[in-house]
């Protein structure tokens, strides 16, 4: 291999940094139209009368939006592939207002002044309706969210919108209650996750104009390009073939930028105006009004022999989904099916829940996506076993967790909203992550805890966790490769670049397969008009689902060129050698070069274009796994922590770039250490976000990251291109049960609930104390 | 207002109201690098080199900089060139937003400090937040640019 | 904030007497906080030009421009050897170099941030202020006014006395405000403690100061009760960074530690 698992500079890194033009906003018509919503101050209101007249007769207004200028059509903003797992219940604008945030009404004007005045300007009277805030008490509860008859689930999903009950799911392997029954000793907790915002660095934007063939070209800061064009055709009624949809350069996602935010508003205006138009959310509006991680309360229970063989697992999740329902069941169910496989020896597991409606900002698409919530129960929950049994954590895990060559009944029973698909872990280096890590950490010398002074204690704590690569049979990438003269190639994919380097790796792919350099390969993504499908870049599909369609589409193309070559040289295809530059019969030795061969059939002779799409679809969802420990140390009276090295090892297959893989798992890492320490979400008792801006919401700076450790465990997983499986999302399932356990490790207590701050802590101590006494 | 200002080293001239903030008045004039992250000046991705200074040029006025001297990415091309062969090199650009504002703040932390330490490096750029890459990465990056005397 | 007027004044008397024409009008130190309050300034005034950036020496004191940046402070020597540097350990906690390039120190104090970790420092160092128009001021006298009337500060003056001191701020994140700071200064006779972002604005601890004063070994025990003195002399309250019970917990622990600390190093 040379151009895959080699150092790689990413091949837009340098453009970026050197200040060239590249987001979303940089192609924003200078006269766009500037939209601006106003939002609702109430967490629960009908609006009872809407005056926009004085707005619009503002001198620079062209539109003033409301409710009633919309069909009613409810969709869901969740950007999913199609039919949507997510209930259609959000309408563009609608009579009722359901979280502080939500969209009351839309104005397009010359100037932002301009809005702003005109929002000033719209008179609207609420009938305010008494929220549901609690999610504890929202099964069920008289007041109702989504009472409005037209909205639906897509096929069942245990959508009960009477109930204030998005979704809901449940299933049982073998018999939980009787082999609970049955151990000798067996454990029950229950842990609360809070609603992580994704603070990537680029707000929410998109912008909108008409082109000269009369059709809707929209820019926007998007994961899911495709997906888009779809749900703007089908919301607003505007012809798929209309509307194009381009995704440039995006400034980090994390899931963030899955679902519709703008694009709605751009898209209506510039279609009704036929003036371009654009929106740019605030920081306030990123945080508050699109979408945060799902919170969770999951209760589980487990048990085992009193030698430490796992008999039973029992999870069940009360999950907030807030105003709307996007992405509720299948986060929900990710935090089963991507967690309790680690486990695959036990008699019994059962896995069961809802996922509520409450007046809260809405949650959606958020990296670990279900997965980081439940590690965090489980991976807890395993220490708490391994104390009960007075077992060591790491042997306890490694008497009970997946190998390779085994498997989960749970991969078949539980997928993405669906059944799902059976597997063997044809890679799974689990026990070299964990030996590696522990070396790595220095765990011998460390655990539980050490240099043990007045003031301070260090300790250790780990976890271990796994994720998919993509979603089997539904996540679909293609990608198109065509023959230039000169030899070089374009690579066209749908896949979609955030920052994550899939424009990278891709390249890589491609030229590994074409054995070029990826200098030669010019590679173009995310346009609906010019590149081919992909579901976009969620579930950790790109490495694995775009990368496989590449590497297919590589292979045909090769094909390709070979028949090219035997008739130019005159013999058969079998006989045809290719080395990236040349290809030779191996009878004559006769050669041409690919820049000759190119040349040729582009100017000369027989003249044409080779041009290759293809595509695929995952039968399999190979998940990467990863044991992660940390090393942190613990004022003792002040209670803040340090975090002094986190350890990651990693088995995702090959790693195509290893220096990109080694960023994704630690970008991950500290974020996953954001939620487990920092990252506070505040509520005023009326349902008024508070933690909405940075100032508030604070994210891990530079200083608070003294040390990442991430290797790679050597692993070749046959069915992903070049022994490759995902990377993007398993870094940040690790942190909240590493860190909580090291906690445990240096304080003796037990955290349950998320973000482990100095004061939670503190309380926590306090507890303790007087429990002692 | 008429507001001059060397950019780049070159002398603009703009027509400003006096509300308007210099990370405004530059995107308007198209220099596109210079973004806009966080409206609390918490983030660091609007940073410009004032005087050859670091500064949030989301709070700071265009008025107020009349006659002074503006650096944005595109008036140290070289050092940026340079910077992010290190960077690419420790796999450390992720989705860039922010470096041109990092690549600014890393050139006046080497002008301005001699041999810093990993805490004063940290320390001087910890305004320059970042969520994609974990820090680290940019970290080695940055400090093999440092050493990189070619 | 909106800004519809910006003004270079010719001098001070100009400064001010354009402050006071329309109540409106305001100085403008950095701007980084106005820019983040809410309102409209009629006309903005700028101090440029009139000499404030300067930090300068006097025989038994360091005067400090209104103007300076929190940053020309942290780096200035003088400021370094200034009542063992606390002014230098405070300013290197507020944001990142960017910000401290911008921020100044007479906005620091006008500002009157109850987080602030300028003011409680400034408040330990027994700062004197001289504005325009009221002429010196100590900073502890300033800070009970309830509404000082508009003026323009133009010097911040602090004592070169031979003293120790520490300075601490806790918050979640290196970028956040503080939970709770505290900076203690220690001369040969008196120890002064301020705690400020309880989250109420900095006072001084003057009880606990008192029994300090008044003890004569300093053991670790008489820092104990100083320190618990500290904790029920002063009022600590919620806000969104944390709750009272662990402001009170934090001021009792710090306090021992850095009154240890100034302590220790006098030796
Ligand atoms: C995002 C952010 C985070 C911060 N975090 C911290 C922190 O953690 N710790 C901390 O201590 N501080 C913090 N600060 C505050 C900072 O240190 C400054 O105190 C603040 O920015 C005010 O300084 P300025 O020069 O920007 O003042 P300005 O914003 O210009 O002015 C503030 C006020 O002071 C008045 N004023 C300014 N100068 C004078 C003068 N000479 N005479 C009369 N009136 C005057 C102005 O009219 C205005 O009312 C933070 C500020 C920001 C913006």
């Amino acid at each position: 291999m040379k151009a895959v698992n080699t150092i790689t500079p990413s091949v837009d890194g340098k453009g970026l940094m050197m200040g060239r033009k590249g987001y979303t906003d940089d192609y924003a018509e200078k006269n766009s139209l500037i939209i601006k919503i106003m939002r609702s101050p109430h967490p629960f209101a009908r609006i009872k009368l809407i005056d926009t007249k004085r707005a619009r007769q503002l001198a620079g207004v062209e539109l003033v939006l409301t409710y009633r200028d919309f069909p009613r059509v409810p969709f869901t903003r969740a950007g999913q592939g199609y039919p949507e797992p997510s209930p259609h219940d959000k309408f563009v604008l609608d009579e009722y207002v359901r979280y502080v945030g939500d969209e009351v009404c839309a104005v397009a004007a010359i100037s932002e002044e301009i809005c702003e005045e005109a929002l000033r300007l719209v008179e609207v009277e609420y009938e305010v309706l008494e929220p549901l805030l609690d999610f504890e008490t929202a099964l069920d509860n008289s007041q109702i969210i989504h009472p409005e008859p037209e909205i639906h689930e897509m096929f069942p999903t245990g959508f009960a919108p009477k109930r204030n009950q998005a979704a809901a799911y449940r299933m049982e392997v073998g018999d939980v209650e009787t082999a609970l029954k049955g151990c000798d000793v067996a454990i029950k907790e229950t842990f609360y996750t809070q609603a992580q915002a994704h603070m990537m660095l680029e707000p929410h934007t998109a912008n909108a104009r008409i082109d000269y063939q009369n059709r809707l070209v929209i820019y926007s800061s998007t994961q899911t390009p495709f997906h888009i064009r779809r749900i703007i055709s089908q919301a607003l009624g505007i012809p798929l073939a209309k509307i194009r949809v381009i995704k440039p350069r995006v400034g980090g996602g994390f899931g963030g930028k899955q679902a519709l935010h703008g694009e709605m508003f751009v898209s209506y205006v510039t279609y009704k105006t036929g003036k371009p138009s654009k929106i740019v959310f605030s920081r306030k509006e990123v945080f508050e009004s699109t979408y945060s991680r799902h919170p969770m309360r999951i209760t589980m229970r487990m048990g085992a022999t009193k030698t430490g063989m796992i008999k039973a697992i029992d999870c069940h999740i009360l999950s907030d989904t807030g105003a709307y329902g996007e992405h509720a069941l299948t986060v929900f169910m990710v935090a089963g099916s991507k967690v309790l496989p680690l486990y695959n020896k036990v008699a019994a597991v059962r896995f069961g829940g809802e996922v509520v409606y409450t007046n809260h900002t809405p949650a959606g698409a958020f990296r670990g996506y279900g997965a980081i919530q439940g590690n965090f129960a489980l991976e807890s929950a395993i220490d708490i076993l391994a104390e009960k049994l007075g077992m060591d954590p790491i042997l306890l895990r490694e008497m009970n967790m997946m190998r390779e060559g085994e498997t989960s009944p749970i991969f078949a029973i539980m997928g993405e909203g669906t059944e799902g698909t059976a597997m063997i872990m044809d890679t799974c280096k689990l026990d070299y992550c964990l030996k590696r890590g522990k070396e790595l950490i220095g765990w011998e010398r460390k655990y539980p805890r050490y240099d043990e002074t007045r003031e301070k204690v260090k300790a250790v704590g780990m976890a271990i966790a796994m994720q998919g690569s993509g979603i089997p049979y539904i996540d679909m990438g293609a990608a198109t490769i065509k023959l230039n003269d000169d030899g070089c190639y374009n690579l066209m994919v749908g896949a979609t670049e955030i920052g994550q380097g899939s424009d990278t790796i891709l390249t890589q792919i491609a030229a590994e397969e074409l054995q070029t350099t990826v200098a030669k390969v010019i590679v173009y993504s995310s346009d609906t008009d010019l590149t081919p499908f992909d579901t976009g870049a969620y579930a950790s599909s790109t490495t694995f689902v775009s990368g496989n369609a590449v590497l297919n589409t590589a292979r045909k193309l090769k094909q390709a060129m070979i028949v090219e070559a035997a008739r130019i040289l005159g013999t058969e295809e079998t006989k045809i050698g290719f080395d990236g530059d040349m290809f030779r019969d191996s009878l004559s030795h006769k050669e041409i070069s690919l820049k000759d061969l190119s040349n040729q059939i582009t100017y000369s002779h027989e003249q044409k274009q080779l041009s290759v799409t293809a595509s695929y679809v995952g039968h399999k969802s190979p998940p990467p796994f990863m044991a992660g420990f940390v090393d942190l140390e613990i004022d003792k009276e002040t209670f803040e922590i340090k975090i002094l090295d986190y350890v990651s090892v990693v088995d995702c297959g090959t790693t195509i770039n290893p220096k990109l893989a080694q960023g994704q798992v630690e970008g991950a890492i500290v974020q996953g250490l954001g939620m487990t320490l920092f990252e506070e979400v505040k509520y005023t008792a009326k349902g008024k976000l508070v933690s909405s801006d940075m100032l508030n919401y604070m994210v891990p700076t530079r200083v608070d990251i003294n040390n990442l450790t991430t290797e790679f465990a050597n692993s070749y997983e046959e069915s992903g291109p070049f022994g490759a499986k995902s990377v993007g999302e398993i870094g940040i399932d690790t942190p909240p049960a590493a860190v909580g356990n090291a906690i445990h490790n240096a304080l003796g207590i037990r955290m349950t609930a998320l973000p482990f701050t100095p004061e939670r802590i503190y309380r926590q101590m306090l507890i303790k104390e007087r429990v002692e006494k | 207002m008429k507001v001059n200002l060397l950019i780049n080293n070159e002398w603009r001239a703009f027509h400003v109201e006096a509300g308007e903030y210099l990370a405004d008045t530059l995107r308007r004039n198209d220099f596109l690098s210079v973004r806009r992250g966080c409206d609390t000046t918490s983030c660091g991705v609007c940073t410009v080199l004032l005087d050859g200074k670091p500064v949030p040029s989301c709070s700071i006025l265009t008025v107020a900089v009349d006659n002074h001297e503006v650096t944005t990415i595109e008036g140290i091309q070289k050092e940026a060139d340079k910077l992010s062969d290190h960077f690419g090199r420790e796999g450390a650009d992720q989705c860039g937003f922010c470096n041109p504002a990092l690549a600014l703040t890393v050139y006046a932390m080497k002008k301005e400090l001699k041999n810093p330490s990993d805490q004063e490096i940290r320390e001087y750029l910890v305004g320059n937040l970042c969520r994609c890459t974990g820090y680290i990465g940019q970290e080695k990056a940055i400090r093999s640019y440092l050493e990189d005397l070619s | 904030m909106k800004v519809l007027d910006y003004y270079r004044p010719t001098s001070l008397a100009d400064a001010y007497e354009t402050l006071m024409r329309n109540p409106q009008n305001q100085i403008m130190g950095g701007g980084a906080w106005l820019k983040l309050s809410p309102g409209e300034i009629t006309t903005l005034i700028t101090l440029d030009g009139l000499g404030l950036e300067a930090i300068a020496e006097q025989p038994e004191a360091v005067l400090i421009g209104a103007k300076a940046t929190l940053r020309a402070i942290e780096t200035s020597p003088l400021i370094a050897q200034l009542q063992g540097g606390l002014l230098r350990d405070a300013a290197r906690h507020v944001m990142g170099v960017s910000l401290r390039n911008i921020a100044t120190i007479g906005g620091s104090i006008v500002g009157r941030f109850s987080f602030s970790d300028i003011l409680t420092a400034l408040l330990a160092m027994n700062a004197q202020l001289v504005f325009h128009a009221r002429g010196e001021i100590a900073l502890a006298d300033y800070l009970l006014l309830h509404r000082p009337e508009k003026d323009i500060l133009l010097w911040i003056k602090i004592e070169k006395d031979n003293a120790h001191s520490a300075f601490r701020k806790v918050a979640r994140t290196r970028l956040d405000f503080a939970i709770l700071n505290l900076a203690i200064v220690k001369t040969r006779a008196t120890t002064t403690i301020a705690l400020g972002s309880r989250p109420q604005g900095p006072v001084l601890a003057k009880r606990a100061m008192a029994y300090l004063n008044e003890s004569a070994n300093l053991t670790e025990k008489v820092f104990e009760q100083a320190a618990r003195l500290v904790t029920e002399e002063l009022a600590f309250g919620d806000n969104l960074k944390a709750g009272k019970e662990y402001r009170r917990h934090l001021a009792y622990v710090l306090s021992k530690r850095l009154l240890k600390a100034v302590n220790s190093d006098e030796s």
